[in-house]
């Protein structure tokens, strides 16, 4: 079964409080994010929960769920570390295929894959708005930019 | 009176002369149905249905055949294919295919519309039977592709089909 | 031109039409088609199929005209080239993934994308690279089949379930390129109203399993009928091949359905084939069974009833008729036992309802224009699909307000601006209260579970209405209460400022027909009193029996004692349905004679000395009449041997002299329609399409009931309110139905106070008793009633809730754990 943490319950509470009593259906992306960052997925418990929570169809939940890929669908867990490879046109063009290749290998995963210690997944992903930096490369929250093979040696190491 | 016995002699050897080369001509009858002709290749007797390269039927049971029929003389009750069991490559299959061959004028535009080539006339023609009953041509019957016919003289001298 | 009207030109020609139409509409009332995949006129516009593309002048860009509202001086042109050729390259388009499969596809043949194609689309692709693969054929309920190869997502039927539905069950998942339409969790998509979404569906992406490859569509012999199995009356096409029931699909009436069907009527239809159906005419009377000829046994059956009315005078006969028969039946029926046996012991409900309404009898379709639906002891979701589809219409996209007055929470309650919920068995007492106060009395609302504030702000939402619909279910009143209810509707109807009307919806297809029939112990047709001898003698002839009559549940009393000898029942089934089941299973034991006329065996058909076979919805031609008072002609598709109802009820008149010749169903509505005022005009050619409403009979009780009498009596036990189901698991949907998905299992309702009371707990097994009477039950501690009440609904007809329920249908139960 899924349950908030008592701290998302502090948090909820404040985003609720932000929309008409009508409106909570806007509070289902914080809700997501809330989830994806206590849990690392969004399993369909977790859907069930906040859908109750909104008045909204657990369907629809998952129909925008189903849409962001900072939301992993399902029951397993991402790894501690999200590395996403930007690998849209600009990042592209500076060649993110090869540094992505490169990671994958040092890490001895495939890419969409989680390390068997659970530390780090791979991912691609669409355009991470960051195009004047390309490549980039996104773990968890901060953005990298310009990397070369030997910044991720470096940044891969300093998460260890 | 001489000049017209002329005209009349040579007149008959012009009429002779056709019987004379006909004669000697290969006729252009044959003795059937001692003789069986050859129909030519696109002659549209009986229908028959096709069989795919896997031996799978290759009747879906669109039943397009059926609407486009202009008398209305074939019948087809589709069904689902069992997965593991299949009659046709795909979903569907025609569970009932029935053509009633008294009711069909060999227009051929069931072979026309039938999207898999399942259902086609052949050169089979001759057709005759003495029970109506054996007009309705059901799927089993189309399936299989028959020699043509054979004939016997029975031994009150007349001719009579030896299969069917 | 008036204000709100905006004129037009559309491909040259100029036309008027209501400010808001939009150009698509606009065009189809001049016959000029654009073509559409994602917009409904039900469902509103979308605008991403881009199909309706066309040239407005001074738009630079072509526009879609399912978005567009017509504008004055609009110039629209829809067969331009540059029209022509973005229709042909959006056709491109949605055909790239889309799979050449029409000649097994079920929706070819009446398929939009098929037809488009074909008069707007390009011949020919310019694509040569491999088509998306996806899942065939996935089941999305056990009754709907997906084909995500075929879909176009043109979102239709994710809209409706939003829009209309309202439930968002079924949406769009991983929305951008792997766009699909899906259940929350691939569960599956098995509301009320699934079916729906076959027949909006513009490609054959969602499917009817039970019609997957039965059949093409261009085979199907449609006849135009309406469903049989509640008191909407929604119009449905019925699909035959060779003799053979094949399909269902809606037929848009918007005086009575609004274009939807639910899905008992879409799949309730397999008792048709039903093994279970009485084909034959038998008889037990001379020991052993033995079938036959129809009729050979309605001659006797009526010379049998003959016998015992001359016998022990007309008084020991009686006639327990149907809510679900067709007007024809019915009238055919308390003729027969009114002017060839003499007698006014007939009868079709165990509810107290009477003919006529004080205000006026509304049609469904009034609902849309009101702005205050109050609705009163009735559940729509449960009871009459449709109708909880054209409340919730008009509440979430309309102007109105929703008031619910009920004993019991409903589906109804989330919709509802105010929702008060009423002791269960105090039903009297309200409304004795709320006609008090709106008459400017004091209005007692001590030990009802509700609020004198409460009940104010219920008047004041009346008072300040302008336009009020009342809708509210004779079924589940019991006692007194519908009386007490007649009263506070002709109180409401004296609020000057406001127009109001009333449905009575009863759950039962035909209800209101059987009350104009005079299906009635004490009420001729058309809801002439007995009393008035002057216009019974007048309408039906002067040996028109006068002495009141006999009710069903009196009837059955008689039986037990012995005072009454025989019984006719047709197309019923007292020993379930009935409150008492096991006593009147007893009391009919001991009649003389037992007749059944029903179309499945049922446990009364089996307690039956001659058994009348019945043809029933599909077979037998008849008009009914729905809840909005709307008289619609009921077709059969299905060709049967046996002879219809109204024939056989014909045959038993004919054998006692009755010489009026009937030669097709029609012949007896036009008697109906000479003989049953408010009938007047119900003719085959006035009710062919759209049904014509009838008028409705004269309210006669007029007199303010006692209040005194209305006080609930006081008992020790929870009362019992038996809340009914639609979809419950009875003779019509049996176990091998496609619909054993939407079975409940037996629950019970209890308030939270009164399970602390008992010590129960949420999924206890648990007894019900009353009387010798015990039903199992679940216990489900909900807030569906007040403290002091249970909730049973009934699920199925092996449950047997119904023996829980005293005669007038009241009763006090006892709790028992299992």
């Amino acid at each position: 079964m899924f349950a908030f943490s008592e701290q998302a319950e502090k948090e909820i509470e404040k985003i609720l409080n932000k929309y008409p009593e009508k409106h909570k259906q806007s509070a289902l992306l914080p809700l997501l994010t809330l989830t994806q960052r206590q849990e690392g997925h969004v399993s369909p418990d977790a859907m069930r929960e906040i859908a109750r929570r909104l008045d909204v169809s657990p369907a629809y939940v998952q129909s925008v769920a189903s849409f962001y890929t900072m939301y992993t669908l399902g029951d397993t867990p991402v790894g501690k570390y999200t590395i996403l490879f930007c690998i849209n046109i600009s990042c592209q063009l500076n060649g993110c295929d090869e540094l992505l290749d490169y990671t994958a290998k040092k890490l001895n995963i495939q890419v969409g894959e989680t390390t068997a210690d659970k530390k780090f997944t791979l991912r691609r992903e669409e355009c991470l708005a960051a195009c004047t930096g390309g490549p980039m490369m996104r773990v968890n929250d901060t953005y990298h930019e310009n990397i070369t093979p030997a910044r991720i040696d470096q940044i891969l190491d300093s998460l260890k | 009176m001489i000049q017209g016995a002329f005209a009349g002699i040579k007149n008959l050897l012009i009429g002779l002369g056709v019987t004379f080369k006909n004669m000697v001509t290969k006729p252009v009858t044959v003795q059937y149905p001692e003789v069986k002709r050859t129909m030519p290749e696109r002659y549209r007797g009986r229908h028959f249905l096709n069989r795919d390269e896997n031996g799978l039927e290759r009747c879906i049971g669109c039943s397009l055949c059926s609407i486009n029929c202009p008398v209305g003389c074939i019948h087809v009750v589709s069904a689902e294919n069992d997965p593991e069991n299949r009659v046709s490559p795909g979903e569907r299959y025609a569970a009932v295919y029935e053509i009633n061959l008294l009711r069909c004028i060999y227009c051929g535009y069931c072979e026309e519309a039938c999207p898999v080539d399942a259902v086609v006339l052949r050169e089979h023609y001759e057709l005759a039977d003495y029970d109506r009953d054996k007009y309705i041509a059901t799927k089993e019957d189309l399936l299989v592709y028959p020699k043509p016919n054979e004939f016997r003289v029975n031994i009150l001298g007349n001719t009579e089909r030896v299969n069917r | 031109m008036a204000d709100n009207e905006v004129t037009l030109t559309i491909d040259d020609q100029t036309i008027t039409v209501p400010k808001g139409t939009k150009v698509v509409d606009a065009a189809k009332t001049v016959g000029i088609e654009i073509p559409v995949f994602c917009y409904h006129e039900k469902l509103g516009s979308l605008g991403c199929c881009r199909m309706c593309l066309v040239e407005v002048e001074k738009m630079p860009k072509l526009m879609t005209a399912c978005t567009m509202d017509v504008g004055p001086d609009m110039v629209v042109k829809t067969t331009t080239e540059r029209v022509e050729k973005a229709q042909k390259g959006v056709l491109e388009f949605t055909l790239l993934n889309h799979p050449l499969d029409c000649p097994v596809c079920d929706k070819g043949g009446e398929c939009p994308l098929q037809n488009n194609t074909f008069k707007y689309g390009p011949g020919d692709t310019r694509m040569d690279f491999q088509r998306a693969n996806n899942l065939k054929a996935a089941p999305l309920s056990p009754v709907i089949t997906l084909d995500r190869e075929r879909c176009i997502a043109c979102q239709r039927c994710t809209r409706y379930s939003e829009v209309i539905e309202q439930d968002r069950a079924l949406v769009m998942l991983n929305r951008g390129f792997h766009n699909e339409v899906g259940t929350f969790n691939n569960e599956p998509y098995d509301t009320r109203f699934s079916g729906n979404v076959i027949d909006i569906c513009p490609v054959g992406a969602l499917t009817n399993t039970q019609f997957r490859f039965k059949a093409r569509t261009w085979d199907l012999t449609n006849s135009d009928t309406l469903c049989a199995h509640c008191g909407c009356n929604c119009n449905m096409t019925l699909g035959v091949r060779t003799n053979k029931f094949m399909r269902i699909e809606s037929r848009p009436n918007d005086y009575v359905d609004d274009g939807w069907i639910c899905d008992k009527a879409r799949w309730g239809y397999d008792f048709l084939e039903s093994k279970n159906r009485i084909m034959e005419a038998r008889t037990t009377l001379d020991g052993a069974s033995k079938t036959l000829p129809v009729k050979d046994a309605a001659a006797q059956a009526a010379n049998a009833l003959k016998k015992i009315a001359d016998e022990h005078g007309p008084g020991s006969i009686g006639f327990i008729g149907s809510p679900y028969g067709t007007n024809e039946e019915l009238y055919l029926y308390q003729k027969l036992f009114r002017q060839q046996l003499g007698t006014n012991n007939i009868d079709h409900k165990v509810y107290a309802e009477t003919p006529g309404l004080p205000i006026p009898h509304y049609d469904v379709s009034e609902i849309e224009t009101s702005d205050l639906v109050l609705v009163i002891a009735s559940d729509p979701t449960e009871e009459l699909p449709i109708l909880d589809l054209r409340i919730k219409k008009v509440v979430t996209r309309g102007n109105a307000k929703l008031a619910v007055l009920n004993d019991q929470s409903t589906l109804m309650d989330r919709y509802a601006h105010l929702s008060l919920r009423y002791d269960i068995g105090a039903a009297a007492q309200v409304f004795a209260a709320l006609a008090n106060t709106l008459a400017g009395e004091k209005g007692e609302v001590q030990d009802t579970g509700i609020t004198g504030e409460q009940l104010n702000s219920l008047m004041d939402m009346l008072k300040s209405s302008k336009k009020t619909t009342i809708i509210y279910n004779p079924a589940a009143l019991t006692g007194q209460s519908v009386d007490v209810l007649k009263h506070l509707l002709s109180e409401i109807g004296k609020i000057s400022s406001m127009e109001c009307g009333a449905i009575p919806a009863a759950p039962y297809t035909n209800a209101v027909g059987a009350l104009d029939m005079g299906v009635l112990p004490n009420y001729y047709p058309g809801g002439v009193p007995l009393a008035d001898a002057e216009a019974v003698k007048q309408q039906s002839g002067e040996n028109s029996p006068l002495e009141a009559g006999l009710s069903a549940m009196e009837m059955i009393e008689k039986a037990n004692s012995g005072e009454l000898k025989a019984l006719l029942v047709h197309r019923a089934n007292p020993v379930v349905d009935f409150p008492g089941s096991k006593k009147i299973a007893d009391a009919l034991k001991k009649l003389d004679l037992l007749i059944v006329h029903d179309m499945l065996e049922t446990e009364t058909s089996q307690l039956a000395g001659i058994v009348l076979p019945s043809n029933g919805p599909g077979h037998d031609d008849g008009t009914t009449t729905n809840i909005g008072g709307r008289v619609q002609f009921r077709k059969g598709g299905l060709k049967t041997t046996n002879a219809p109802d109204w024939k056989i009820i014909s045959m038993m008149a004919k054998t006692l002299g009755d010489e009026t010749d009937y030669i097709t169903s029609f012949s007896v509505t036009d008697e109906i329609a000479k003989m049953v005022p408010g009938y007047g005009d119900i003719s085959k050619k006035s009710i062919k399409k759209m049904g014509l409403a009838r008028t409705a009979a004269q309210y006669q009780n007029g007199t303010k009931p006692d209040s005194a009498k209305s006080q609930p009596a006081k008992s020790d036990g929870l009362k019992l309110r038996i809340a009914s189901y639609l979809f419950a698991h009875d003779k019509i949907l049996d176990a091998d139905s496609r619909l054993a998905h939407q079975f409940k299992p037996s629950t019970v309702h209890l308030h939270e106070d009164d399970a602390k009371k008992l010590g129960l707990k949420n999924g206890d097994d648990v007894i019900v008793v009353s009387g010798d009477t015990q039903v199992r039950a679940e216990v489900e501690i909900s807030g569906k009633c007040n403290p002091g009440g249970v909730v049973l609904p009934r699920i199925s007809d092996e449950q047997g809730v119904l023996g829980l329920a005293g005669a007038d249908g009241i009763s006090s139960v006892e709790i028992r754990k299992a």
